[in-house]
């Protein structure tokens, strides 16, 4: 079959090419990669998450890859921004923010979750709240994940705005950390109405979590490479993010970043522009 | 057992209450349990950290003792964290908070307690405790049954060795009679094994061999009685065949002297003890008074022909005697028909007695009266002697005896002839009221002429018969007559004196005397008239016996 062929060629291509990497690689081989992740979960459960990615890279490149969680988002904007990583997955938000900050990076791949690079942002509230629209959340209650996420903050901050609303509008608005929480705070009544991303939503809609607003797509999480990285090595790991997909093994590595996740996949900086003004929006309104 | 059930309702009692104070601990601390969890879980609440709700009330509920359910709902009903056992609640025990976490709410937290744990562990304890007592009991029951059973054990074993002992006792007192009756035969008794081994040996036989019974065991009987060595032969064949078997005469000579043994063999019969016991009986004494009696039907029988050839003698010899006594009258001329028919015939008897005398026809015809006389004393003799009548008893003077007999012997033929009795001087030292004898006149007599003639007999071989003297003494002693007939003849030796009532003994050379003399005295004094005979005698000196016979 000509498909399998192709695949069977594109591995050996890859196969070869990884080849040549490691020998590249070889070179660096006495300083271990760094692959660093922001602490959106805890760090045990990141480290496990990662792990399978790191041992693949390793494979790949010849070299070891060791898995960073950031202490916190600046940190790990931080470090990525001044190299000091090799490469940085970052949310949606903190890539954008990065890249205001520190300038541009050889960009990976981004995740495709579901069969979607991109996703929405959904504000929530639970059955019979009566809130069924932004409007109505005027002097309500409203939960916020973490300041800096993109969906559980940034994005619903946004649609606020553009409904002409503030926080100030609101009864009370708090930060509850994650979009768990979010729906967790929503649903026992603590509060009227929250911000979660679409994932949460879904897994939370059984217990009565009900949408009423959803964002536009925004561009998936992103890999990163450091600014001074070679080619050689950027293509190679490209190529091997790309790869994953391909086998049931990177299958299973990419559902260990997170259920869901079907490959990883080209991507630009262009992907973020509307985050891009969308931050740029916030910032102005004085929401950092 | 009382005991234990004091104890068990106690515990249950003590337990009962001890489920009230522990159900009131439990509860207590059920109180301080959902007053930290509800102090917990309202910081984290108040902290806005609902996530962690969920992992909470699972932690909790699975270590927290006794939980239930653990639940905390919002005011809205919403349920942020729950955790409930699958098995339902024995004994639930609810406990509920309220936490405020909101401007509106106050979340509720209910606590579900199962106490049926402590009912449990309650339970539990009361199990422990009485399977403790239970082992206690049991061990307390086991202990005194224990002791009872050894109680009891020691009793019987009491009474077991008491009967052991009695049984020992019992056997021993057997053994030593059976011992005593082994012993006390008589008889040379011999238990042999199947190889005729000594098994067992009486003091009979200790007696007979000179050897003890130690000595013996395990020897053979040849071995423990080489007299009778001769007899293995039948021996091993009786033990072997079964069959009892009697040897009636085994003959072994002692001293020169023939001893006549009876040896009877048993064989004994059980399959474990295969052997024999012989029993060995000297009857030499026996033997000898059957040969005796053998001898004595002899005589008897000899007795009886000698009195019918006595009787028949006695015709012919009558006549010869009273032929030749009247022959001599009339050949004298005392007789006045003599006188006459010679005066008739012209005969001068004077001259024909001359003729006679010459020719010796007298002297023949005085030999032939003598003759004639002396057989016909000798037929007398015969008959008196072989007149064997009964036994007859009648109280008799031993002293009027005495003279008897020395009459009797005075006129014996024998005596006078051969041993000139009328030499010897008779010295006589009677008692003189001495009591009368139950004794037979004849057989006494027999005796005492027996040992007058002897002593005639003895004293006739001297050389010097000047001084010869036979004293005949009697005494009156305490039961018995004691009555002595000594004489200062040759005397006899410490052999002689040994033998002198044996059968057939004599010193008398061969032809003159039977020797049955001395043994008849003695039978008739010992057996007949159960008195004594004995002899003191010193060569060179004499000879004196003694015969006591009873009076009573």
């Amino acid at each position: 079959m000509p498909r399998l062929l192709q695949r069977s060629f594109c591995s050996f291509l890859l196969l070869a090419s990884f080849y040549w990497a490691t020998l590249s690689a070889a070179e660096k081989a006495d300083r271990p990669i760094v692959l660093a992740v922001h602490p959106y979960l805890p760090y045990q459960e990141l480290q496990k998450r990662y792990q399978p990615l790191a041992s693949y890279l390793k494979r790949v490149l010849g070299t070891k890859v060791v898995v960073r969680i950031g202490r916190d988002y600046s940190e790990h904007i931080a470090h990525i921004g001044t190299d000091r990583v090799d490469i940085a997955y970052l949310g949606p938000a903190t890539y954008v923010r990065m890249v205001d900050k520190y300038g541009q990076k050889p960009l990976l791949a981004r995740l495709e979750v579901g069969g979607k690079p991109f996703f929405h942002g959904y504000l929530v509230t639970r059955s019979g709240s009566g809130v069924g629209a932004i409007e109505n959340l005027r002097e309500k209650r409203f939960a916020f994940g973490d300041p800096a996420s993109t969906m559980s903050h940034l994005v619903p901050r946004h649609m606020l705005l553009e409904a002409g609303l503030d926080v100030d509008d609101l009864a009370d608005y708090q930060f509850l950390g994650s979009h768990k929480n979010v729906a967790l705070a929503v649903l026992s009544g603590a509060f009227d109405a929250g911000a979660v991303k679409e994932e949460v939503m879904e897994s939370f809609k059984s217990r009565g979590l009900r949408s009423f607003a959803k964002s536009a797509p925004y561009s998936e999480h992103i890999f990163v490479a450091r600014s001074d990285a070679d080619d050689e090595f950027v293509v190679t790991v490209k190529k091997a993010l790309f790869g994953l997909a391909e086998t049931a093994e990177g299958r299973g590595i990419l559902r260990s970043i997170k259920q869901g996740v079907t490959g990883l996949v080209p991507v630009e900086d262009a992907h973020y522009d509307n985050l891009r003004s969308v931050l740029k929006s916030l910032s102005a309104h004085g929401v950092e | 057992m009382l005991l234990m059930f004091i104890l068990t309702a106690s515990t249950f009692a003590i337990l009962e209450q001890q489920r009230e104070r522990l159900l009131q601990i439990a509860i207590d601390n059920a109180k301080d349990d959902i007053q930290f969890i509800k102090s917990t879980l309202s910081s984290t609440l108040q902290q806005n950290n609902f996530e962690q709700l969920g992992g909470l009330v699972e932690t909790w509920g699975r270590h927290v003792r006794y939980t239930h359910e653990l639940k905390i709902t919002a005011a809205n009903g919403f349920v942020l964290g729950h955790f409930q056992r699958d098995t339902p609640a024995d004994r639930p025990h609810r406990l509920e908070e309220k936490i405020r976490y909101s401007y509106q709410g106050l979340a509720s937290l209910v606590f579900v307690k199962d106490f049926g744990s402590v009912d449990d562990s309650i339970n539990k304890l009361r199990w422990q405790l009485m399977s403790g007592l239970l082992l206690v009991g049991l061990v307390f029951w086991r202990m005194s049954w224990l002791s009872l059973h050894r109680k009891r054990e020691a009793m019987m074993l009491d009474r077991a060795n008491h009967r052991l002992q009695q049984t020992a006792e019992q056997l021993e007192a057997t053994r030593a009679y059976l011992r005593n009756v082994f012993d006390s035969m008589p008889s040379t008794l011999v238990a042999v094994d199947a190889e005729a081994n000594v098994t067992m040996w009486n003091k009979g036989a200790e007696k007979a061999s000179a050897m003890t019974a130690s000595e013996v065991q395990g020897r053979s009987f040849s071995e423990a009685l080489p007299v009778f060595a001769s007899r293995m032969r039948e021996l091993k064949e009786a033990i072997e065949s079964g069959k009892p078997t009697r040897i009636e005469r085994h003959v072994t000579r002692m001293d020169g002297t023939p001893r006549f043994s009876e040896i009877v063999i048993y064989p004994l019969s059980t399959d474990k003890n295969r052997g024999a016991v012989i029993r060995i009986d000297d009857v030499t004494q026996r033997i000898q008074m059957e040969q005796m009696m053998v001898q004595t039907e002899k005589m008897m029988t000899v007795g009886g022909l000698a009195a019918g050839m006595a009787h028949e003698i006695n015709n012919p010899l009558s006549g010869v005697l009273q032929s030749s006594q009247n022959i001599m009258r009339r050949l004298s001329s005392d007789l006045p028909a003599s006188t006459a028919t010679a005066k008739e015939l012209g005969l001068d008897l004077a001259v024909m007695h001359e003729f006679l005398e010459r020719r010796g026809i007298l002297g023949f015809l005085e030999g032939i009266r003598e003759a004639a006389e002396r057989a016909g004393r000798i037929v007398a003799d015969m008959l008196a002697f072989s007149r064997r009548s009964t036994t007859e008893f009648s109280p008799l003077s031993i002293n009027e005896l005495l003279d008897t007999v020395v009459r009797i012997a005075a006129s014996d033929y024998d005596l006078k002839k051969t041993y000139d009795f009328k030499k010897i001087t008779i010295i006589r030292e009677y008692q003189s009221d001495l009591p009368a004898v139950p004794c037979d006149r004849t057989e006494i007599e027999q005796v005492l002429l027996n040992l007058i003639k002897n002593a005639a007999h003895a004293m006739a071989g001297q050389a010097d018969r000047t001084q010869q003297q036979i004293v005949l003494r009697t005494r009156k002693e305490v039961d018995w007559v004691r009555i002595e007939v000594e004489d200062n003849g040759p005397g006899m030796s410490e052999e002689v004196q040994r033998r002198v009532f044996e059968p057939f003994f004599t010193t008398k050379p061969i032809g003159l005397g039977t020797g049955l003399g001395m043994s008849v005295s003695y039978y008739i004094i010992t057996e007949q008239h159960k008195g004594t005979i004995s002899v003191d005698s010193m060569l060179g000196k004499g000879s004196r016996f003694v015969i006591r016979l009873p009076y009573r």
